[in-house]
């Protein structure tokens, strides 16, 4: 694995544009509700995840960081 | 399983300049994506101690919210004259003027035209997203042929309203602009192109060299009543082949 | 003592705001105010200030606006149809509690009107023609040495209490040239913590008129600012007496009017006729205390306006007795002519 991308559940707002940019297809929309009443995008394959930042760059709330596994 | 907080680092990270609060933004919304373009660029120019922002009447009204600089709103259409006192008096800070269409090419034309035509030496970003967004969907003066808004319920009538204005090849009729770009935020390659165009916008103007204007095509899903997914595709099928992409002058 | 020189008003005026310390100086051409950017156009430069010919009255108001955010002392002026498209920005650079100073030189409406003087926009000035609950605090000049002095003061006291003031002159005021003595300036400073200069080293600055969240209610905004206009009224009502100590008639008039009823009460006190002259300096705030004191001692008050009656207003809630209240007016870019002044008051002894 090499890294992943960390939703901050209150910030998203759903518009799912991460998956929209996501060369993986890996950004889905969650079954639950964050305080906002709104579903929120949640990562369904981490280990596919290649830490393009795409779906970071792209979302509009800034609610999307990227972490990359260091090994060692 | 968590990652052990050691063993990883983030290669994204938000902009130290973007206000941690949540925005007011509808879902999918382009101001968001600009918001924080800005906000990296202000964090890698390293002139967030400098930069003063000038808000519109629309949407992006509370941008001084976000944005963790100096900022002040402007009447509906002013920001250019706003923006123009300010500069005048501060030479040496930077001085942004964020405006949407409605804004820019409808009430405040005259003084979009006019600070651009003096090389006032800010920089603009133009937020172009074909409608007006805060009062809930009227026609903007870029609002496409045959588009339906609430105030063209049977599609713009280019006959009766005229046609939409593209603002770059607008202020590229003036002499003094040193820089004119459009861009657009609906994939990350023309979010990336954006942020290089307002990173040069800045840039040109902590040189001195004068008058940037930065047009950025944007999404606007709520009033456009598609989703935020297809209204990318909108702005990319639908805006793009009108509006041209691309640099109109870089001096 | 420095001796006097001769200036046109208008362009008094604009030597005034430099010696206030006024930079920062942007306007739209319109007549009969024209003297003024013209002159600024030359000094500014010279004292390394920013002169700027805006596309338009309105535009200029909202370069003062940025410039007065920017916590530099800025400065317009225009005539009448001018201060009409500037009522928006007045009422943004009001609700955004910002200093700047205003210079209005009426002239005949309404519409296009004519260049001559009048004072047929003193509910525009006093009573603001932009949207809300604000004031523009209102000096109203009668000769080229106050209109000096005034716009020093006038600086001063923008800065002090962070609002629009306005300078209210008349095309004659402007046009006319009289010996005066170059003001000094008040040596007063002001320090503007709330300006934007750039967040180095603080929270950032915001200025806005705007306050949508419930949390800072707009009520509450709007309440701070009444403050702020209480205490003006309390403290900067400025008004001129003009042998009113004997007077059983009052003349009330300011400006160019006030001039005309001056040479018409030395001529009526030829006659006997006991007649003083109560001369507003300030119209927002107005005197009102002090004219009624003045108007209770006396049988009849007539107001003298280059308009056909909006002091007049003021003036009757002041005397609160309208049998006492008299009116004469020209308007159109007339003058009120001093005999038919003299005809009115001496009419009154019956």
């Amino acid at each position: 694995m090499r890294g992943k991308p960390i939703v901050d559940v209150e910030r998203c707002k759903g518009c799912m544009l991460c998956n929209a940019v996501c060369p993986e297809n890996i950004m889905g929309i969650g079954e639950r509700f964050n305080r906002q009443g709104l579903a929120y995008a949640v990562c369904v394959n981490e280990e596919a995840c290649t830490t393009c930042r795409s779906c970071a760059i792209i979302c509009p709330e800034s609610a999307i960081r990227i972490i990359k596994y260091v090994e060692g | 399983m968590e990652a052990k907080a050691a063993d990883f680092k983030y290669v994204y990270d938000r902009p130290k300049s973007l206000v941690d609060v949540p925005t007011h933004y509808c879902p999918g919304c382009g101001h968001g994506i600009v918001h924080k373009i800005l906000a990296e660029v202000i964090d890698e120019l390293g002139i967030r101690d400098d930069t003063i922002v000038v808000a519109p009447v629309g949407c992006s009204v509370l941008l001084y919210n976000y944005i963790d600089v100096d900022g002040c709103e402007a009447a509906h259409g002013r920001a250019p004259a706003v923006a123009t006192g300010l500069k005048r008096v501060h030479k040496d800070k930077v001085v942004i003027s964020y405006q949407g269409d409605g804004d820019l090419l409808a009430i405040g034309t005259g003084e979009a035209i006019h600070a651009a035509n003096r090389g006032e030496n800010f920089t603009t970003i133009f937020m172009n997203n074909a409608i007006y967004g805060m009062t809930g969907g009227q026609m903007a003066p870029t609002t496409m042929e045959n588009q339906v808004t609430k105030t063209t319920p049977y599609g713009r009538d280019t006959a009766d309203v005229g046609f939409p204005i593209r603002g770059c090849e607008l202020v590229n009729t003036l002499e003094a602009p040193v820089f004119i770009e459009r861009c657009a935020v609906y994939d990350v390659k023309h979010v990336l192109k954006t942020k290089r165009a307002i990173k040069k916008g800045l840039q040109n103007q902590i040189e001195g060299k004068g008058y940037s204007f930065i047009e950025v095509l944007s999404m606007c899903p709520t009033n456009w009543g598609i989703s935020p997914v297809k209204s990318a595709e909108w702005v990319k099928e639908v805006m793009e082949p009108y509006y041209k992409l691309g640099n109109f002058r870089d001096l | 003592m420095s001796d006097q020189i001769l200036m046109k008003g208008n362009e008094a005026v604009g030597e005034a705001a430099i010696i206030a310390g006024c930079r920062h100086y942007f306007a739209y051409p319109i007549t009969p105010q024209n003297e003024i950017p013209a002159y600024m156009a030359k000094r500014l430069p010279e004292v390394g200030g920013t002169f700027l010919q805006a596309e338009s009255e309105l535009a200029a108001i909202n370069m003062v606006f940025g410039a007065s955010a920017a916590g530099a002392r800025a400065m317009t002026s225009s005539s009448s149809p001018g201060i009409s498209l500037k009522q928006e920005g007045i009422s943004y650079i009001a609700g955004a509690e910002l200093p700047c100073v205003i210079v209005d030189m009426m002239r005949g409406g309404p519409g296009l009107g004519n260049i001559a003087g009048s004072q047929s926009d003193y509910f525009q000035a006093t009573r603001g023609g932009g949207n809300g609950d604000y004031r523009v605090l209102v000096i109203a000049p009668a000769s080229v040495q106050e209109l000096a002095d005034m716009t020093v003061k006038a600086f001063d006291l923008a800065d002090h209490y962070s609002i629009p003031v306005m300078i209210l002159g008349d095309g004659f005021l402007g046009q006319m040239s009289e010996p005066f003595t170059l003001p000094e300036p008040s040596g007063k400073t002001f320090d503007k913590p709330w300006a934007l200069t750039g967040a180095k080293g603080r929270k950032p600055n915001i200025i806005a008129s705007m306050r949508l969240t419930p949390e800072d209610l707009l009520e509450k905004h709007n309440l701070e600012l009444q403050k702020t206009y209480q205490e003006i009224e309390a403290n900067e009502v400025m008004y001129e007496s003009y042998l009113l100590d004997d007077a059983e008639y009052v003349i009330v008039a300011y400006g160019t009017s006030a001039r005309i009823s001056r040479s018409a009460i030395g001529e009526l006190r030829k006659e006997g006729i006991k007649v003083g002259l109560f001369r507003p300096l300030t119209l927002w705030p107005y005197p009102y205390k002090e004219l009624k004191a003045v108007s209770d001692r006396a049988k009849k008050v007539l107001t003298v306006e280059m308009s056909l009656g909006q002091m007049v207003e003021d003036v009757r809630l002041a005397v609160q007795n309208d049998s006492k209240v008299d009116f004469y007016g020209r308007t159109g870019g007339m003058l009120p002519v001093s005999e038919e002044i003299i005809r009115k008051v001496r009419s009154y002894g019956g």
